[in-house]
């Protein structure tokens, strides 16, 4: 599934079929490659964990309780500082720029990162490295000349 | 093939950790009697109207110089410790040059970094006197990680004078033969 087919879906209770928020952007783990929830505004968020289904339409939760604050260090940050990774700036770990993140394919079930799409390469999730208010720093590819 | 900078191209590019922030600038590049020559780098801010930042870059924690970031593990590659050189002391306003065999060649204007992961210190950028067969006034010379140090000046091998170049283009093949040819006279030595 990819993050740009999610990003300003409704979130919707699946025990009352309401729409209690809207996705803005999701939230991601770079140390364990994986997207942990998405947050809807610049207080709250909703985690994956409480994410019953994700559809073509909406992301489905079962009740409004699925929207919470930002409990950990890593999630005050991506909700407070409005931290993203499309369309950031690329680093790789030696420092170089590369073209810009254009989406994230990842397992709704898990939020496994399958891959980080570049506007010309794939890499894997596990090339992630990190996601600041910077950039979105990657392992510098090998199938170009340090 | 890594590419040649000198470590003042590196001021105004960002110091960046693998988390993905910029936590300052190269403001100044900084240079000692020390083995290690390059010590660090002092920092200032990225953001508008924002100062000198009061930590520094220890050259031996910087983890990559790119084309467009100075990378670092993590926050804490920062020092509170002011870099100096190992003779303590009185600071040196002018770093010297001389050979092994006894040649001065000037003062060091700067060094010149091999870029990478690990990157790497790989030659000195020396104010040499003008004289007839010079005019250029700079000299361009290859060496090996850690220098030798005297009490007044940085040693380099006599035999480094044959590489010297004036300009980076020329640098990068003669710093990799002369290095070959090193490796092999240390080899031999052993």
């Amino acid at each position: 599934m990819r993050v740009s087919d999610i990003i300003g879906h409704p979130i919707v209770t699946t025990a009352a079929a309401e729409e209690i928020a809207r996705v803005a952007t999701p939230i991601v783990d770079p140390a364990q490659h994986r997207v942990i929830g998405f947050r809807i505004n610049d207080e709250e968020m909703v985690p994956l964990d409480a994410v019953e289904a994700i559809g073509d339409e909406a992301v489905m939760v079962r009740t409004p309780d699925a929207v919470r604050l930002p409990t950990t260090t890593l999630e005050q940050r991506w909700v407070h500082e409005r931290l993203d990774v499309v369309d950031r700036l690329v680093l790789s770990d030696e420092g170089n720029e590369l073209a810009a993140v254009e989406d994230i394919e990842f397992d709704p079930s898990t939020g496994v990162i399958e891959a980080v799409v570049l506007e010309d390469r794939r890499l894997t999730g596990d090339e992630l490295v990190g996601v600041g208010a910077f950039a979105v720093v990657v392992q510098a590819p090998t199938d170009t000349p340090r | 093939m890594s590419v040649l900078v000198l470590a003042s191209d590196l001021i105004g590019r960002p110091v960046v950790t693998l988390g993905g922030d910029d936590i300052g600038e190269v403001k100044d590049v900084v240079l000692g009697l020390d083995q290690a020559v390059l010590l660090g780098f002092t920092l200032r801010g990225r953001r508008t109207l924002s100062g000198p930042l009061d930590r520094v870059l220890p050259w031996s924690n910087v983890r990559a110089v790119g084309r467009d970031a100075v990378m670092i593990d993590h926050e804490a590659a920062l020092s509170d410790e002011p870099l100096t050189d190992s003779g303590a002391g009185e600071p040196v306003l002018r770093l010297d040059v001389v050979s092994d065999a006894g040649n001065h060649l000037g003062h060091l204007r700067d060094v010149v970094i091999a870029t990478g992961r690990p990157p790497e210190l790989v030659g000195f950028d020396i104010a040499t006197e003008l004289s007839e067969g010079d005019s250029t006034g700079r000299m361009l010379l290859p060496v090996n990680e850690m220098v030798a140090v005297s009490e007044r000046a940085l040693v380099v091998p006599e035999a480094a004078r044959s590489f010297a170049q004036r300009d980076l283009t020329g640098f990068g093949a003669g710093f990799t033969q002369y290095r070959d040819q090193f490796q092999a006279v240390d080899h031999a030595r052993k």
